[in-house]
């Protein structure tokens, strides 16, 4: 595998790296796009899109990541004029699709899964929904909608959890001040909003229609909306999915995937899902 | 600007940011030495901006990773000290010959200061001038804070996670999300920024600190008598701060300061 320094968009605003498996190139095999987290380089949050690209190119598929306009090492789009600061990194600029021609025309016969964590989960959907060349998306952390199992399984956890029933009665009694406590570790921004839910089926029927296949994996950090596997599907029970939806829900793992551990078996189950989806079997 | 890779086996990340064309004044090659871990995420853009806005006093510049570390080849737990060491060398070298200069200077933001300095101490050759930008003093004492904001950090996490599985990390190999071999930590925890190395250096010295608080009184009164430029920015990120951790450092108020400051 190979890995080349690129830049792309117009005037070369935009920064990425290209991983190359080092075979000669399966020309069926779709490429990958990693889309930015937030705010974070394209190395990702805690390094986690080096090991992901890496594996995954390593497992034969050519990989591209890079930093929006404005982020990393990108320069802020000439269209838009100034960077992101002080808004929401989405695909707003145009900065998904620079990176989809760039592949595209690096590899012209093969369609592009895209994958992204947060925001990158959300920017991944929205182009897939237009855009005829996704074949695949990897959603980190993304969407998800609660159900009635959903629900119940909230309730019981929380009945049964001694330390928020410890915490209710905390919150009652008089307490001292700490400058520091209950600050937000990862501030207190939305990277992206959930869409409506008869907007997403749609775009998820239309989506299927085309044969795109999806894998959603959710950390525990998503417990205020998603809590058992299969979730997603049971949201969207009235879509027919077939086979091309998988779930994988990681209960241990955290928002940004910190652990090493955490990151080896996500790393792992993307790999093997673009492999079982995409590479034919011989 | 030019991103490709160098070094041994072409393992190192880097970004050679060439003089504006419009650019006037003397000439100068600046090497950035960047940060490790947690901090290395928070930074990245602002050394990125940093870099771009010395080009403008037609600089030279070359950003890089360390061996195992952000865009360079190897995985985290491949990261070793001595390697780091050698990789500011390496990236000396490579922009020496680049840019057919001999004199270089080198900015070292918080561990990368540690680092550079530690590195170009037995080879100073071809130094021009150093700026230790939040410089990390006493490896020891950067890694008991980077213990402490990980037991904070994963203490908060953990209502993300099942009952039985609650706690704040401690005696761990992993800090904020990085893995730190044992290997690694022993060497930052045994590396001090020592004034008299740098005054055996004998090259210039210009210090920019946000919070001069969190630098030990005796080392500030030692560096005094190098009488380096000083100059104090903008205070936009505590490192030590969990409040913090999930904020990036914002340089661009500090940013005519700190070119001066290299550029002195």
């Amino acid at each position: 595998m190979t890995e080349r320094a690129v830049r792309f968009g117009p005037a070369g605003a935009l920064s990425g790296i290209y991983h190359c498996p080092e075979k000669a190139a399966d020309l069926a095999l779709p490429g990958v796009i990693i889309l930015p987290a937030g705010i974070d380089q394209k190395v990702g949050p805690t390094r986690l899109y080096v090991g992901i690209a890496r594996a995954i190119a390593a497992a034969g598929f050519p990989v591209l990541r890079f930093d929006y306009f404005g982020l990393g090492e990108s320069h802020p789009s000439p269209v838009t004029g100034g960077g992101r600061a002080g808004s929401l990194p989405s695909d707003q600029g145009g900065d998904v699709d620079f990176a989809l021609d760039w592949l595209s025309r690096e590899r012209p016969q093969a369609g592009v899964v895209l994958l992204g964590l947060c925001s990158g989960a959300h920017d991944a959907h929205r182009v897939a929904a237009r855009d005829q060349r996704i074949v695949g998306v990897c959603q980190l952390d993304g969407y998800g909608y609660r159900t009635g199992r959903y629900w119940l399984q909230y309730t019981v956890e929380r009945l049964f959890d001694r330390r928020r029933w410890v915490n209710v009665i905390r919150r009652k009694l008089p307490r001292k001040a700490s400058v520091e406590d209950g600050d937000p570790v990862t501030g207190d921004v939305d990277f992206f909003t959930m869409p409506a839910k008869r907007a997403l089926a749609a775009e998820l029927r239309a989506m299927m229609s085309r044969d795109v296949r999806l894998l959603y994996l959710f950390s525990g950090q998503t417990s205020n909306y998603y809590n058992y596997e299969r979730q997603f599907a049971a949201a969207f029970s009235d879509v027919d999915f077939g086979q091309r939806l998988t779930e994988a829900f990681f209960p241990e793992a955290d928002h940004t995937f910190s652990r090493s551990v955490d990151r080896r078996k996500l790393t792992a189950r993307v790999a093997s899902w673009l492999t079982n989806e995409f590479r034919p079997a011989s | 600007m030019r991103s490709f890779f160098f070094g041994p086996e072409q393992s190192l990340y880097g970004t050679y940011h060439p003089p504006r064309e419009a650019a006037t004044g003397l000439e100068h090659a600046v090497l950035i030495c960047g940060s490790l871990g947690a901090e290395y995420m928070r930074s990245y853009r602002s050394l990125w901006q940093c870099a771009e806005a010395l080009t403008a006093r037609n600089t030279h510049v070359l950003r890089f990773d360390y061996f195992a570390t952000g865009e360079s080849a190897g995985r985290q737990s491949e990261a070793d000290w001595m390697r780091c060491l050698q990789d500011v060398r390496t990236a000396c070298a490579w922009l020496q010959s680049e840019t057919a200069m001999n004199q270089i200077r080198v900015v070292g933001h918080r561990i990368g200061a540690l680092i550079a300095v530690n590195a170009l101490a037995d080879q100073p050759v071809g130094l021009d001038a150093v700026t230790l930008w939040d410089p990390v003093v006493d490896g020891s004492q950067w890694f008991d804070v980077q213990q402490t904001l990980h037991a904070e950090s994963t203490r908060r996490s953990n209502r993300f996670r099942s009952r039985t599985r609650q706690y704040a990390e401690r005696d761990t190999d992993e800090f904020l999300g990085f893995h730190f071999a044992d290997h690694l930590v022993k060497a930052i925890k045994s590396s001090r920024l020592d004034v008299s190395t740098l005054a055996a250096m004998d090259v210039r010295c210009s210090l920019g600190v946000s919070d001069p608080s969190e630098l030990p009184e005796a080392w500030l009164d030692a560096m005094a008598r190098l009488q380096p430029t000083v100059d104090e920015l903008k205070p936009e990120s505590r490192w030590a701060s969990i409040s913090d951790m999930g904020r990036r450092l914002i340089v661009r108020p500090s940013l005519p300061k700190l070119v001066d400051l290299v550029l002195a």
